[in-house]
């Protein structure tokens, strides 16, 4: 199969597109797109595709781990488990969030565990969300929020973030859209797909909106322990006024590498739980036994795979943000997550076509930005879930590429 | 506390707008269980079983062998999805693509509601068999469709009735939802009234919900059969299946759904948006489940059968009369000669003879002179919580 510019299209479909990326995409396309379009480079990129496209670290799962997952299953722990989770998890659960300046939260009725912050975030988007109501979400974002909004019969409401802002939301975005039928506000900072890091003071000003208009806010913090260049975590829960009306998320696949484990958590008010733990129930029961003792090794267990985990990304960082302003791809300098949201607007290009010639020409997958929304146009993301040295070689590969449809669009504007 | 005070009383305030205060008798009477050490639980449909030893040894060595760090394909690990559609041919005679009509889920339970999702518009009506499993209930009032009743009674065994699906057709029915073996009434469509509600689906257009969690407990000579094989079945027939039951596996969640490919699609997006994929480890684990030897299903099914006879005879000795269990491994059995509703006498079951058995108002509003037993106890003990509860009856 040969990548297209029609087949990225076809594919861009909302939350759809991530997926069909990974079934379409597969290093034998990017080489078969390769030989058909630079059949002097096939020699070289047959030799590695480099996959910068991927939300998943690829990192073995520390083995303190996997073998805590082995001891439970040789313990039996196979059956149903308490539906809100076990409650040695809920306990640790409850103890990470309030040591990172979180709230306290009781184990007993306001932490769920759920099957990965996905299964969290569409539970509490349920039961937050009523038909009709207007939730209000970044663009561009993680595409499976407007959908679990959209299965809740709300509206999705799209803040348009701006590269300015260093893609962070604002307080000022967000007032202009609130109308009387707001009822959710949904945040991540940082996210996907910009890897934005909304500032202390930003958060502050938007709770304080929250307070006065009554919102309720659902805040994803998947990915809170990625923050570079001194970004500090923030609990907006802690904030004045914001416990009674915010329920978290909380993700075990991205700082423990254990996405295949499926497992995650949701912390919020009892009066605000009490709902979603009853619709996590009617969903799916519980989440998986084996798994939630995993998750008890990840939070009780030794940190230093992490430590090291944050420095590699750190060096990853560091190979990815020069090379591309040296290409004269604008990225603003992500504090968070592990992207870029890298602006190809000077390529002449749109994001789609800019990343078929990514793939087609130097063999480097990235994800065009219209997969994130409207707002993400103009723009490729840049996943860092390679190590350095080849995504060095995949800055090496592009920079020609680049200089070359730069070159290309200055003949066209010209001429 | 008053235990025999009706619970709604006590204001517990549970989302009263949902869908989902249908379990507040049972989370009441788990909630007093769980301060007794030496209560005997026939409530939840948990088997007793640890799961086969060679399953959990499939699973370890995924583990160790680093195949469970990332998630799958949203649909399911592609081994997995071939070892379920060779399972369907073989078992069920159902043919079903791996690559397009066969989606992984976090348990059967998450695949029911979202193929619910994925196919009813808001106003559809979707006829469901009464008594029922109650997490249905969730589902479609989440998908804004109609649920339409069919009543099915202890004297008929709980059998369906085609007549009875027939009269309650209307234009705005889109789906037919089936469980057989059925939670909770036990009873299995027999494979003639099977081929006649086949029918009754093509007369009138209606695409079929078969759940067949159960399939493998049949007793008394009954035998399951899969409407999704029938000719003419499988563009409408979607197909729910998963391994809790069958493999003792209800910890790993896991499950799948077989439909259409035009339904696979919205399924797989909508599973996405829900919970990416299944737990990779528990994946590797339903491989060796489906591939490896079935012997383990059959010392199970064997286990339960011996149960079923020994509850059967205490009940009918104590006075209670149930729909013949032709297949699950629950009886629902009637209380009505007591004089308490059921859930009064799930508190004093419970109290006094310290077993726990869920009311039938989990099961639909109508069904408060029911209790369902579970058989999922090693059987001496199933024979001490017989013996208690004849004491106190």
């Amino acid at each position: 199969m040969t990548v297209t510019a029609e087949m990225v299209r076809e594919t861009m479909d909302g939350a759809r597109f991530v997926a069909a990326r990974a079934a379409q995409w597969s290093n034998a396309d990017a080489n078969a797109a390769a030989a058909t379009v630079a059949p002097a480079a096939t020699a070289s990129l047959a030799a590695a595709a480099i996959d910068l496209s991927g939300d998943s670290l690829n990192r073995p799962t520390p083995a303190h781990i996997v073998a805590a997952t082995v001891a439970a299953l040789m313990r039996g722990e196979t059956h149903y488990t308490a539906r809100p989770g076990i409650l040695p998890l809920r306990r640790a659960v409850a103890a990470a969030v309030a040591a990172e300046g979180g709230p306290d939260y009781d184990p007993a009725t306001e932490v769920l565990v759920a099957s990965g912050a996905r299964e969290g975030c569409f539970v509490a988007t349920q039961m937050l969300v009523r038909p009709g109501d207007e939730v209000l979400l970044a663009d561009p974002g993680a595409p499976h929020y407007a959908e679990a909004v959209r299965l809740a019969g709300g509206i999705a409401v799209l803040v348009p973030l701006q590269a300015s802002d260093r893609w962070a939301m604002t307080v000022t975005a967000l007032a202009a859209r609130i109308t009387p039928r707001t009822r959710v506000l949904m945040l991540a900072s940082p996210g996907s797909p910009t890897g934005a890091v909304i500032p202390r003071a930003e958060l502050e000003a938007i709770a304080a909106l929250a307070v006065t208009h009554d919102l309720r806010v659902l805040v994803d913090d998947s990915y809170t322990a990625f923050l570079f260049d001194g970004a500090e975590y923030t609990s907006v829960a802690s904030l004045p006024g914001m416990r009674e009306r915010t329920i978290t998320i909380h993700s075990f696949s991205r700082t423990y590498a254990m996405s295949g484990w499926r497992v995650g958590y949701v912390v919020g008010e009892a009066a605000l739980l009490h709902a979603i733990t009853d619709f996590k129930l009617a969903l799916s029961i519980c989440s998986a036994a084996p798994s939630q003792w995993a998750a008890v090794a990840a939070l009780d267990g030794s940190h230093d795979e992490i430590t090291a985990m944050q420095a590699e990304i750190a060096a990853r960082r560091a190979a990815l943000l020069p090379a591309l302003t040296v290409m004269g791809l604008p990225h603003g300098s992500p504090q968070g997550a592990y992207y870029a949201f890298a602006d190809i607007r000077n390529t002449g290009l749109s994001a789609v076509d800019c990343a078929t010639v990514f793939a087609s020409e130097a063999g480097v997958r990235v994800t065009p930005g219209d997969a994130f929304g409207a707002g993400g146009s103009g723009h490729v993301r840049f996943s860092l879930t390679q190590p350095v040295a080849i995504i060095a070689e995949a800055m090496a590969r592009l920079a020609p590429v680049v200089a070359a449809m730069r070159a290309q669009q200055t003949e066209r504007v010209s001429a | 506390m008053t235990l025999t005070s009706p619970h709604r009383s006590q204001n517990r305030n549970r989302n009263p707008d949902g869908p989902f205060h249908i379990v507040d008798e049972r989370d009441y009477l788990m909630e007093i269980a769980q301060d007794m050490p030496d209560v005997i639980s026939l409530g939840l449909g948990d088997p007793d079983f640890a799961t086969p030893a060679h399953i959990v040894a499939a699973a370890t060595d995924a583990l160790r062998d680093g195949r469970c760090a990332d998630y799958t394909d949203h649909a399911g690990l592609p081994e997995l999805r071939r070892a379920i559609a060779a399972k369907l041919a073989q078992e069920n005679g159902i043919i079903a693509d791996p690559d397009t009509e066969i989606t992984v889920t976090t348990g059967g339970q998450e695949g029911l509601y979202v193929l619910v999702q994925a196919v009813l518009d808001p106003g559809d009506e979707i006829l469901v068999p009464d008594p029922r499993y109650s997490s249905y209930d969730a589902a479609i009032t989440r998908a804004q469709g109609v649920m339409v009743t069919i009543p099915t009674r202890e004297a008929d065994d709980f059998a369906l009735d085609p007549a009875e699906v027939e009269q309650r057709i209307t234009p705005r029915t889109k789906a037919l939802l089936l469980l057989t073996p059925s939670n909770p009434t036990a009873a299995v469509i027999p494979p003639a009234t099977i081929h006649r509600l086949a029918e009754i689906a093509k007369a009138h257009d209606l695409l079929v919900i078969a759940d067949e969690i159960y399939e493998h407990f049949t007793y008394d000579g009954a035998v399951h059969l899969s409407i999704g094989s029938l000719p003419g079945m499988r563009e409408r027939t979607i197909t729910v299946n998963g391994f809790s039951k069958t493999y003792a596996m209800t910890g790993w969640r896991l499950g799948y759904v077989v439909a259409p490919v035009a339904i696979t699609r919205a399924i797989r997006a909508i599973k996405e948006t829900v919970s990416i994929a299944a737990p990779t480890l528990s994946q590797w684990a339903g491989v060796a489940a489906l591939t490896d030897s079935q012997e383990c299903v059959t010392v199970m099914r064997t286990a339960y059968d011996e149960r079923r006879r020994a509850l059967m005879q205490a009940l009918t000795d104590v006075g209670f009369t149930y729909g013949h269990p032709y297949g699950t491994f629950y009886i629902f059995a009637n209380t009505s000669r007591t004089q308490l509703t059921a859930f009064d006498l799930a508190v004093r079951m419970l109290t006094e003879a310290r077993v726990l058995i869920f009311p039938g108002t989990g099961f639909g509003a109508d069904w408060g002179n029911y209790l369902r037993f579970s058989l999922l106890q090693p059987t001496p003990i199933l024979k001490e919580a017989i013996a208690r509860l004849t004491r106190v009856l």
